[in-house]
């Protein structure tokens, strides 16, 4: 069976829709670049979050580590909401690729981030409208109005980047009859079934 | 198997000390504030406790035949 690495960019990938690549012979790229960005926004999260409760800094200083430089990357609620919609469509255009357990977490992941985004779309909304609800001096989301800010989205991220976790291992780690169902380069079974086949023709 | 476990782990145990470094700042907020940022860096460490403890109690499903 040819390995989904040399199926790539083979002529039949190259036919097929979008869709079918990035959950097929593309799946494991799209998911290494997914992870990558959620890893990024993480380590600013991690930075701000750091900054304030070790460093001591006021909560409006503490911008992670871009921010520092480009303030507006973290004042800017457009940002924060091409960002939510960002993972959103993502975890929505990547979940065909998963199966059975993995499947599973990974649309918990997607409905939890799809709550984010609305509440982000809110922010966003008190943006365009030049108004914000309750009167509030800063555009407010609804579990705002009962948690701070920095701990809301902290906890926002964590309990969407879990399940996301979860699901990526047991997409890793696929039982027998999940992989059988697989159509990506994903599984470290399958990894590990050829390189040990080309280990024992090398033999 | 392990190797990605433990590297997933790390990430957990991250959220986890800064949760609790987080409880610790939280003192020095007004209530009701003071209760709703502890109750959810609360979740978000039971929540990362349990993702660990989900990849860690996942038997192998692989088949033994690779």
């Amino acid at each position: 069976m040819p390995s989904a690495t040399s199926t790539f960019d083979s002529p039949t990938t190259r036919s097929q829709p979008l869709l079918d690549r990035l959950n097929g012979a593309w799946h494991e790229r799209a998911l290494w670049a997914f992870t990558a960005v959620v890893l990024f926004h993480w380590g600013e999260h991690l930075a701000q979050t750091f900054q304030i409760y070790v460093l001591g800094w006021n909560p409006p200083a503490a911008r992670g580590v871009l921010g520092l430089w480009f303030p507006a990357l973290i004042s800017s609620e457009i940002m924060h909401y091409l960002y939510a919609l960002v993972m959103v469509v993502g975890f929505w255009m990547l979940r065909k690729g998963f199966v059975g357990l993995s499947r599973t977490w990974w649309m918990i992941a997607f409905w939890i981030q799809f709550w984010h985004h609305i509440e982000h779309a809110l922010l966003q909304g008190q943006v365009i409208v030049g108004q914000n609800i309750l009167g509030s001096p800063i555009p407010l989301s609804v579990a705002q109005l009962f948690v701070p800010r920095v701990e809301l989205h902290m906890f926002y991220n964590t309990i969407v980047t879990i399940p996301m976790v979860v699901s990526m291992f047991y997409h890793l780690f696929p039982s027998p009859e999940e992989e059988q169902h697989m159509r990506c380069s994903c599984s470290l079974h399958q990894k590990s079934a050829v390189t040990h086949s080309a280990a024992h023709q090398h033999a | 198997m392990n190797t990605v476990r433990s590297m997933m782990s790390a990430f957990f145990l991250v959220v986890v000390t800064l949760s609790i470094l987080g409880w610790r700042w939280a003192a020095g907020l007004p209530s009701p504030k003071l209760e709703s940022a502890r109750a959810v860096l609360a979740i978000s460490a039971l929540a990362a406790a349990g993702g660990i403890a989900v990849i860690w109690s996942a038997k192998s499903r692989s088949s033994e035949s690779h």
